[in-house]
């Protein structure tokens, strides 16, 4: 039962541990799918802007290789060359178109789209004056190779420049985006870092504090379990201590009986009438003897499992105490010890069984006899007030029975009302008592709330008191005597309960 | 009564197991002479040198045992050959009493036909 007891309660913290670790496994994979969904989406902009960078660098060399071809146009005189030149600057000049195109299908920002836009217009501008410019350098006449000239340094170059001016914001603001972008990377990887960190640290402190609780757990268990060890096997001890002492008690009167009996047997023809007689008694004390051991030990262990069954009752406890004198008055009167009841001033009025309190009363006499070679015992009643744990008082009924024999030593006072006990005295052994008897008293006195004990000085005699809570009756029981005896009506006992 | 009727010694706390040994004894044809505890059986061992003792185990004041152990110590006594009566009959406890010296050893609940042939057997 117990190792039962020591699974269920170590499991409760191993479970919660491994449930916190699964929770801090997840939560970190959660943060880092977070995380990593923030970094990839920086990442992918990066690799849109890296596209855009790469159409933008081309566009500038388109731009700057345009440039180049017209002022090499305007420089020669050769018109092949001037043909084969205007043909380049044509098909820059698609080349130009397509990058600008996919510029444009790009992912572009507002500022962007602006800026494009601004472009165009320039492309606009542009376009008609390229065109007008390559109708003029492909011209004989020297006029027209003014003309051009002068239409290249004044419109073109400034527009070019102007164009490739959009193109290198374009690209500055995006390479500068990037960067921008990379820190947010970097952030982001360092933000998820510090998270997961505290995140693990704050772990490591449950996951040691959970130990920590399951250390102390086991540790308190091991207690409980070793408390429980000893006390079974301070049972166990307890146990086999009775069952020793059981088996002892019962075979003492039964050797007795069984050798008596076997003597008479064997002997009866050269046995005198009076032996006979002798032994036929001893089997009968022994048998008797037996008998009482067995009650008493039945008696006990109904107690202890609680089925005994007490019929409790209001009584009179002198009426007891005087009954139980009787029973026991020859019994003294044959060993020639007295036996006497003090005056008892009024009726104690308790509830309880009275076989049980006759029980322990019989004890008590039985052993003030046994143990009394000379003089006499005295009973006692009388109504104590004695003081509660909680600090009050409570009215007991007392009674003592005095007696004038051998005594007990006084560490034995204590333990008289133990299992089996016997004084450590040859002389209570002669007296033949089982040693069970003060034990019942005790447990009958304690189902009560009653108290028991034992005073004694040796060779002077002992006192063996008990007490139980005196029952007071109610108001209304009272009234409803004095209806009984015709002292009070029954109409003036509802009117005096009213009036209450 | 002849010089040579050998004598037993017995010792038991119990009055009427005393009476009964006594009986069992002078029925087996030896003298008895009986205590009820453990002081007055080393003094009668010691005034009288019977020829056994038959000796209870379990006695308030001195065990068994104890009267055991101090009979097999003394130099007078030591000879003297014990037989134990014990309702105990655990092994233990049987140990227990051949080491404190007991020569023999009589489980209870006994027949006082069995413990006579048994004196006869260890007198005879």
């Amino acid at each position: 039962m117990h190792l039962i007891l020591k699974k269920s309660k170590s499991l409760g913290p191993l479970i919660g541990a491994f449930i916190t670790m699964a929770a801090l496994v997840i939560t970190l994979w959660l943060i880092n799918l977070y995380f990593s969904e923030r970094i990839y989406s920086v990442l992918e902009s990066n690799s849109d802007n890296s596209g855009k960078m790469h159409i933008i660098s081309s566009l500038i060399e388109t731009a700057r290789k345009r440039t180049q071809i017209s002022s090499q146009l305007l420089i020669t005189d050769d018109f092949f060359e001037r043909d084969e030149l205007n043909m380049q600057m044509m098909i820059q000049g698609a080349k130009f178109a397509r990058l600008r195109q996919q510029l444009l299908d790009t992912n572009l920002t507002d500022k962007e789209k602006a800026i494009l836009e601004k472009q165009g217009q320039l492309v606009t501008k542009l376009l008609p004056r390229q065109r007008l410019l390559g109708e003029l350098v492909m011209s004989e006449l020297k006029e027209d190779q003014h003309k051009a000239q002068e239409m290249f340094y004044h419109d073109i170059v400034p527009w070019q420049t102007e164009h490739m001016d959009y193109f290198i914001e374009m690209g500055t603001d995006i390479r500068d985006g990037t960067i921008q972008t990379s820190e947010e990377v970097i952030a982001n990887r360092k933000k998820n870092v510090a998270v997961q960190h505290s995140l693990v640290i704050i772990f490591l402190a449950l996951m040691l504090i959970v130990s920590f609780i399951t250390i102390k757990r086991i540790l308190s268990i091991e207690s409980e379990l070793t408390e429980a060890n000893d006390e079974l096997s301070r049972l166990n001890t307890v146990k086999s201590d009775f069952v020793s002492l059981v088996s002892h008690e019962l075979r003492t009167p039964l050797t007795s009986i069984k050798s008596f009996a076997e003597i008479l047997m064997d002997d009866i023809e050269d046995m005198d009438h009076q032996t006979q007689k002798r032994y036929l008694s001893i089997i009968d004390s022994e048998s008797d003897r037996l008998t009482r051991l067995v009650t008493n030990i039945l008696d006990l262990q109904k107690m202890d499992s609680n089925k005994m069954t007490w019929n409790d009752e209001e009584l009179v406890l002198n009426n007891i105490v005087k009954e139980s004198i009787e029973s026991f008055s020859g019994a003294y009167e044959s060993k020639g010890i007295t036996l006497d009841i003090a005056s008892i001033p009024e009726d104690l009025s308790v509830i309880a069984d009275a076989d049980k309190l006759k029980q322990v009363l019989a004890n008590f006499l039985s052993n003030a006899l046994k143990f009394t070679d000379e003089g006499g015992v005295l009973a006692t009643l009388h109504q104590q007030k004695v003081k509660t744990i909680n600090g009050g008082y409570i009215n007991m009924a007392r009674v003592a029975i005095s007696d004038s024999g051998m005594g007990i030593p006084e560490d034995q006072l204590t333990k008289v009302f133990d299992n089996f006990h016997q004084v450590d005295n040859s002389a209570t052994r002669k007296k033949g008592g089982s040693g069970l008897g003060l034990d019942i008293c005790r447990k009958i006195v304690e189902h009560y709330e009653g108290n028991i004990w034992v005073e004694s000085k040796l060779e002077k005699g002992s006192t063996f008191y008990f007490e139980i809570p005196l029952h007071h009756a109610s108001k209304k029981e009272i009234g409803e005597t004095l209806v009984e005896l015709g002292m009070i009506t029954d109409d003036q006992l509802k009117i005096a309960i009213d009036k209450q | 009564m002849s010089e040579n009727i050998k004598t037993i010694l017995a010792c038991d706390d119990e009055p009427h197991l005393l009476e009964l040994m006594d009986y069992i004894i002078g029925k087996a044809g030896f003298k008895a002479i009986t205590t009820d505890n453990g002081i007055d059986a080393i003094q009668a061992a010691h005034d009288n040198m019977p020829d056994l003792i038959l000796l209870d185990v379990n006695m308030p004041g001195m065990t068994g045992i104890e009267v055991c152990k101090q009979l097999k110590t003394d130099d007078k006594t030591k000879n003297i050959r014990i037989l134990v009566l014990t309702a105990n009959v655990q092994a233990s406890h049987k140990e227990e009493i051949f080491e404190a010296g007991a020569d023999y050893f009589f489980p209870k609940p006994f027949s006082p036909r069995e413990l006579k042939e048994k004196l006869h057997e260890l007198l005879d």
